[in-house]
């Protein structure tokens, strides 16, 4: 879809007072995506592209989510200039796996980007994503300039109203969000709903404005096709940015599902099991506008060790 | 020598000098490696000059090779290595896709150019350097390109990248310009309406009127043992040679050449139909022009023009007001106090740093964050117009040392990665009541997100938020936090600029101990 269409297009379905037109799985209010056999995976005690295999084969492989022909989107969070030992950032061999595996389920164009904090293509090169996703022969796109943002509109949200969305994430089929999990000095902790805010351009917004509220404004906006989290190596202090390798421990786990409530629930049970997901403010808060689940115990979960 | 060989070798150099120098100053995909700025500026006789007044060794003696240079074949550098001299040719040649250009011709020399020597000479001896960076040919092109060519650049990118991203999945990046401060360039504006206004009617008048370096060499070209010449048994004074010489300084009535102010150009050996114009070793004449009779009425107006044109251009710059335009839903009310502003890490202190920077923008146009810019008067008269960390543009990565890498004059001087993370630039002020945390009671934590060394920390507050808290000893003044901040107008955390650059302690804390890859699943 291009750029101009798609303009025209969420015109007239504002028009009509309909937001979904035509995105496909990725849009919140279509119908859901064909039955999954899981609500999610976790995966422990394998090296990063190892556990991401396994996860994906049994959620049906990765032909579930990218069909033949189709143009997808990844979100690593690459926001930091920092090398991957410090876990800043996504596991660049997990991004290298996922690009692969969806040109191997017959994407047409795989691409990357981070709206970044440092530097952007200081944040690209020293994470180690650069190289992994060109070895992968996907395509590395800037996120860096407000020429790539689209406004759009958030109509569940109670604080966010709008954003500045990357033109990216409007224009492919499928999203796929894969961040790292790590302490977070503003939202306590950064899975996949928070890592959401590297796909908007305005975060002074969101800061002034309520941050978990619009966090989880967010999240009602639309889901991605796919989330990701790489808890390979994890970040317990000090985060988001780190200062040394000395705020990061080895935890080898991987978790993947369709729902970012749930997701995020059971990557705070792996950052500390005696915390209870409901204080992380976001969660709770997305959980009561129905953009998932936080009740780990309603879901139907594959737990794999490797 | 052939007289066109002469110029091709001509052309090949200058082509070489003006498209690396051009290339750094708007290389806004930093492609050029860091280790090829010195090697591309190291001839060039401003900063070389200023550099060896500070660091006097081989590595800033590049000067001292352009002075030899020009007491073998006059002043070559004009023509061949000055980036300024080259566009002002380029600008000449253009001339005529814009109107009918008109034949030059013999200009008396003038004494001003000695004034503007002295005004130079002055300013370098004081380490008053605002006054030689108005006046310093490089610095004026370092400015020019950096603050002018290099957004329109830019902006050309980022239009190809929309064009071909619409049309199918070619994608060209698209990059920002970051704080883009319209009274910084005011200057560079000016001297680029200067200089078309100048080459358009006198050729290369700039070069023998106002710039230092040119009126210096000409002090040394008139001994130099190369020189073009007038064949006074050959010439009918039929004046071919002269309407080509930009540098006016062909007398055809008495057959002489002012070579105080002959750029070594060789465009006018070819014209002449009778081979009269010639390079040879020639025996020291002295020209007369300067010590002749006063300079007609006429062209004392234009001097006056030009001398208020450039003294118009300072004022216009130093009453330029910074504007905040910002709205904000609740906006903050306490101002920034900032005590000072901050110097690039190298610069040592601001007093050094301001002695030594030519404001070239070399520096700017290298920084990958553009957090380096353009200043006004935040360094107060003596600094004006060298660049300062504008942490409202961004801040500065804590891994980069590219500015000290690009400085012509090791005004900020190259150090280390490790080191540079050990060098306090400045110190960060919280100031509570602007904080988004105090003011609306929700969770911010922008500046400790930033923050590379946890300087910037959160610590508990009301109903279970967190509020920044700023341990000074391990700050590095880098402005992440200043920039992260979300309030409108005014931050509610920033740097105050160290006068003289300090050291940062190292951030120490204990390896986190948990087996976390034998514990049982949590859920």
């Amino acid at each position: 879809m291009k750029r101009r269409d798609f303009i025209a297009g969420t015109a007239a379905a504002g028009l009509v007072g309909a937001s979904g037109f035509a995105f496909g799985n990725m849009n919140a209010f279509s119908p859901e995506p064909p039955a999954l056999p899981y609500d999610l995976v976790a995966v422990r005690g394998g090296e990063p592209e190892a556990m991401f295999d396994k996860a994906i084969q049994s959620m049906g492989g990765m032909q579930a989510f990218v069909k033949k022909g189709q143009k997808v989107v990844i979100k690593p969070n690459i926001g930091w200039d920092a090398p991957p030992e410090r876990a800043s950032n996504t596991n660049p061999n997990l991004v290298k796996r996922i690009v692969k595996s969806c040109f191997d389920a017959g994407a047409k164009q795989v691409y990357v980007f981070d709206n970044t904090c440092d530097n952007w293509t200081n944040c690209y090169k020293n994470s180690g994503i650069e190289k992994a996703v060109k070895d992968a022969g996907g395509t590395l796109v800037g996120g860096n300039s407000k020429g790539y943002y689209q406004q759009i509109n958030v109509l569940r949200g109670k604080r966010l109203k709008d954003a500045m969305v990357h033109e990216l994430i409007l224009e492919s089929d499928v999203f796929i969000n894969v961040p790292v999990l790590k302490n977070h000095g503003s939202a306590d902790l950064t899975i996949t709903m928070k890592n959401l805010m590297g796909i908007v351009w305005d975060r002074g917004y969101w800061h002034r404005n309520d941050l978990h509220q619009c966090i989880a404004d967010f999240a009602t906006w639309r889901k991605p096709t796919l989330n990701i989290v790489d808890a390979y190596r994890v970040m317990l202090r000090n985060g988001p940015k780190g200062v040394s390798v000395d705020d990061v421990i080895t935890m080898k786990q991987l978790l993947i599902s369709t729902d970012m409530v749930a997701i995020d629930a059971a990557a705070t049970k792996i950052w500390d099991p005696k915390k209870d997901p409901a204080t992380v403010p976001y969660i709770a808060k997305a959980h009561e506008m129905k953009a998932g689940n936080m009740n780990l115990s309603q879901l139907k979960i594959n737990r794999i060790t490797m | 020598m052939h007289s066109s060989a002469l110029r091709y070798i001509r052309y090949i150099i200058a082509a070489f000098s003006f498209l690396t120098i051009g290339f750094l100053f708007v290389d806004y995909r930093n492609l050029t490696p860091p280790e090829l700025y010195k090697a591309f500026t190291c001839l060039q006789f401003g900063p070389s000059l200023v550099q060896f007044i500070h660091y006097a060794g081989i590595l800033s003696a590049g000067f001292i090779f352009i002075l030899i240079l020009t007491l073998l074949v006059g002043r070559f550098y004009c023509s061949a290595l000055c980036p300024l001299g080259i566009l002002q040719d380029i600008m000449i040649r253009s001339e005529k896709w814009f109107r009918k250009r008109k034949a030059l011709r013999f200009r008396k020399a003038t004494w001003w150019r000695y004034v503007f020597l002295g005004l130079a000479a002055v300013s370098l001896l004081t380490g008053f350097l605002a006054v030689f960076n108005l006046l310093d040919p490089y610095s004026n092109f370092g400015r020019m390109f950096s603050s002018l060519a290099k957004p329109l650049i830019i902006l050309a990118n980022n239009l190809a990248a929309k064009l071909l991203g619409e049309s199918g999945p070619v994608v060209i990046n698209q990059y920002p310009i970051r704080g883009f401060d319209v009274p910084t360039i005011v200057y560079p504006l000016l001297i680029l309406v200067l200089l078309v206004y100048l080459t358009w009617k006198h050729g290369r008048l700039f070069c023998n009127l106002i710039c230092p370096v040119g009126t210096l060499l000409g002090l040394f070209s008139r001994f130099s043992i190369f020189k073009i010449s007038l064949d006074k048994t050959i010439c009918n004074q039929c004046g071919k040679c002269s309407a080509k010489c930009k540098a006016n300084c062909i007398d055809i009535k008495t057959q002489e050449i002012d070579y105080s102010r002959c750029v070594m150009c060789f465009d006018c050996i070819g014209p002449c139909p009778d081979d009269g114009v010639k390079l040879g070793r020639i025996p020291i004449t002295t020209y007369k022009a300067d010590n002749q009779s006063p300079a007609d009425p006429k062209q004392a107006s234009r001097r006056k023009f030009v001398g208020s044109a450039i003294l118009l251009g300072m004022a216009g710059h130093l009453f330029a007001q910074k504007k905040n335009t910002t709205v904000f839903e609740k906006p903050t009310t306490i101002p920034e106090k900032k005590s000072g502003a901050v110097s690039p890490p190298g610069s040592r202190s601001i007093e050094e740093f301001t002695s030594k920077c030519v404001a070239c923008h070399l520096c700017v146009s290298a920084c990958p964050t553009q957090v380096l810019q353009p200043s006004m008067l935040q360094y107060g008269l003596q600094g004006f117009l060298m660049p300062h960390m504008d942490y409202h543009a961004n801040f500065c990565n804590f891994e980069c040392v590219a500015c000290g890498k690009a400085c012509p004059t090791s005004a900020i001087e190259q150090i280390t990665v490790e080191e540079k993370k050990t060098i306090q630039l400045g110190k960060t002020t919280f100031v509570k009541e602007n904080c988004v945390v105090y003011t609306y009671n929700t969770a911010c934590g922008a500046c400790s997100e930033h923050c590379p060394t946890k300087a910037v920390h959160m610590v508990p507050y009301l109903n279970g938020l967190k509020i920044p808290e700023v341990n000074q000893s391990i700050c590095v003044g880098c402005g992440a936090c200043e920039y992260a901040c979300p309030t409108k107008p005014y931050k509610a955390i920033f740097v105050n600029g160290n006068t003289v650059h300090q050291l940062a302690e190292t951030p120490k804390e204990e390896k986190i101990e948990r087996d976390a890859e034998n514990e049982e699943w949590a859920f």
